[in-house]
């Protein structure tokens, strides 16, 4: 299913499926898995958007239950809420689905399934991830992704291997795209947000022009620690790997040539030639590992970093404006 | 008359039966639907989520499908468990006679239902929203009704829940209504502006005060003062080898970050070059 994407190239969200995401993240208990839920709209090809309407969560998995009945009871829920939603006329389009991520980290082989799912289903579906923290710092932050043509043609031949990266020219880069993101309300909503205004217009949020950065930068330079880690572990698996190929190589090359000279001295004494042995299985060569978790760490540690910068952008910003008004 | 009840509604109720009346058909006039949340101590009571339940009405007589507001209750619970019912809206008339019956049905689900009324086809020429409570009235011994009281409401939201809100309300006067997501550093520049032009506002109205053409309120006096107060007297060297202390690391984290990102796009070219 390579064909090309379709053309969305932006994302429109609701007030209302935003809220519900907001709300479903800071009341989600902390368990194992962080909040998921499902995404319901409509793409508009004229404006070449991808309306996002609703949402509804997905129900964690509770310790004591089992995968199989998990995922049963799972596609069950699905297909009761969708109905439930017909009924009352929202949109039954399944557009793709959202996720909660601290600080960012998100990129998982979980994550890059989901999204193949649904993505096979509906090419122009996409995730929404949303992170928590920095929200409640008072950045309101959702970023909205999609597998590119390349990684989604990679996914579905689920071959990873260093020769079909190379073929493919694909790098972590190339593993996702990022659309912008819209928000948009009705009219009547405009007027219950005038009506809002009128009745908190005290609360301004201060948390904008916060200093206190040393938290936040101890996280992030401690998660971007943890993902090079992984990222180095992973190199070392990928040069052990070659070192061992290289290794089976060479034996195989020496027992075939040694054979060769047996033979040759059996033909010189007028003896039958020692029979051909299948070498595959002597020598049996490792199995190449998959680049893929190669692919999500480096593409996580950039996000990281990334993320940092951006951080690291407005923080500087703050503490000039507090430099310069001191100097007064 | 039992305690004042009074109500917390976050603002995805609010948006949330905009969004159903909108969407409702052709015939209905109005929407109702199910209000679900938590009980707080001290008799508020907290309105955290909705959904819609259809139901029709034939002039007097209204039918409202249980088995969906069952269903819905049922699939809302696996994800929020502790979520109660704790009454219901509706969206786009005022009260009538249809609404105690169904009142009545909710007072089986919950102990005290709460009836929120949302005027959203702007009767009253603003978007305004009252809650109810079903009280006893009438003479003992003689008849007795049942009567809507109103209670005060409050608009209440989570932390992030008001930050969505404050992004969504800068859309308010563009032409489409559309916001784009802005960059982290346009906000603090934004949050910036808005403290200054405050500052400005009460530079101002010191400055009338002082010469004489308003009066003082000696409240805000005092609030000014608490304000000046507040400011932390810490000596300008302090202040400065603070200062710089976070700059320096704050850019070292810069460099650092830079560095390993440079190093995995080293990677992946040799990678795609061997």
């Amino acid at each position: 299913m390579a064909a090309p994407l379709a053309p969305t190239d932006h994302v429109v969200v609701d007030g209302v499926a935003l809220l519900k995401i907001v709300n479903h993240c800071e009341q989600a208990q902390s368990g194992y898995e962080q909040p998921q839920g499902v995404m319901l709209g409509m793409v508009n090809s004229l404006e070449k958007s991808l309306e996002v309407t609703n949402c509804f969560p997905i129900p964690p998995l509770q310790p004591q239950e089992d995968q199989q009945k998990y995922e049963e009871k799972l596609y069950k829920y699905q297909m009761d809420m969708m109905r439930n939603y017909r009924h009352v006329n929202i949109d039954s389009l399944v557009v793709g689905f959202y996720q909660s991520a601290y600080f960012g980290t998100f990129v998982t082989s979980a994550f890059l399934e989901s999204l193949y799912e649904y993505q096979e289903n509906v090419q122009e579906s996409i995730v929404l991830v949303y992170d928590p923290l920095k929200t409640s710092q008072g950045f309101l932050s959702l970023r909205a992704f999609r597998l590119t043509t390349e990684s989604f043609a990679m996914m579905g031949t689920e071959d990873f291997s260093s020769e079909s990266l190379r073929d493919t020219k694909m790098t972590f880069e190339r593993l996702f795209e990022e659309l912008p993101i819209c928000f948009r309300n009705s009219s009547l909503v405009n007027g219950l947000l005038c009506e809002l205004e009128e009745r908190n217009p005290l609360r301004t949020d201060c948390h904008f022009l916060d200093i206190g950065t040393s938290s936040v930068l101890e996280k992030s330079v401690r998660l971007l620690m943890n993902a090079g880690e992984d990222f180095i572990k992973e190199t070392n698996g990928q040069i052990n790997y070659l070192r061992q190929y290289n290794r089976t190589i060479q034996m195989r090359n020496q027992y075939v040539s040694r054979r060769e000279e047996e033979n040759g001295k059996r033909k010189q004494r007028g003896e039958p030639p020692l029979p051909e042995e299948d070498l595959s299985r002597q020598f049996k060569l490792p199995p190449a590992p998959s680049r893929q978790t190669t692919l999500l760490t480096s593409s996580q540690v950039t996000r990281y970093s990334r993320q940092l910068n951006e951080f690291a952008a407005q923080s500087l910003a703050k503490l000039f404006a507090i430099q310069s008004l001191q100097q007064k | 008359m039992a305690n004042t009840v009074s109500v917390k509604v976050h603002p995805l109720v609010l948006f949330s039966i905009i969004d159903a009346y909108e969407r409702r058909s052709e015939e209905q006039k109005r929407v109702i639907g199910t209000l679900l949340g938590n009980y707080d101590a001290r008799n508020t009571i907290e309105i955290v989520q909705c959904f819609s339940v259809p139901h029709s009405e034939v002039e007097d007589e209204v039918a409202v499908e249980l088995d969906y507001h069952k269903n819905m209750y049922d699939l809302h619970r696996r994800s929020f468990p502790s979520h109660l019912i704790v009454g219901w809206y509706s969206g786009g008339s005022e009260i009538s006679e249809t609404s105690f019956s169904i009142h009545d049905f909710y007072a089986r689900e919950a102990k005290n239902p709460i009836h929120l009324v949302v005027d959203t086809p702007l009767r009253s020429g603003k978007l305004s929203l009252k809650a109810f409570i079903c009280a006893p009235m009438g003479t003992p011994r003689k008849q007795t009704g049942l009567m809507f009281t109103p209670i005060p409401v409050e608009i209440h939201s989570f932390n992030p829940e008001h930050v969505a809100v404050n992004a969504l309300m800068k859309g308010r006067f563009t032409r489409n209504r559309m916001i784009e997501n802005a960059a982290d550093v346009t906000l603090v520049e934004t949050a910036l502006q808005k403290m200054q032009n405050l500052l400005a506002r009460v530079v101002a109205y010191v400055d009338e005060v002082l010469s004489g053409r308003i009066p003082g309120d000696p409240k805000i006096g005092r609030s000014l003062s608490k304000l000046v107060e507040t400011v932390p007297q810490i000596p300008q060297d302090e202040l400065e080898t603070m200062l710089n202390g976070n700059t320096n690391d704050v850019l070292m984290v810069i460099y650092l970050s830079n560095l390993l990102k440079t190093q995995l796009m080293l990677n992946e070219k040799l990678n795609t070059l061997s």
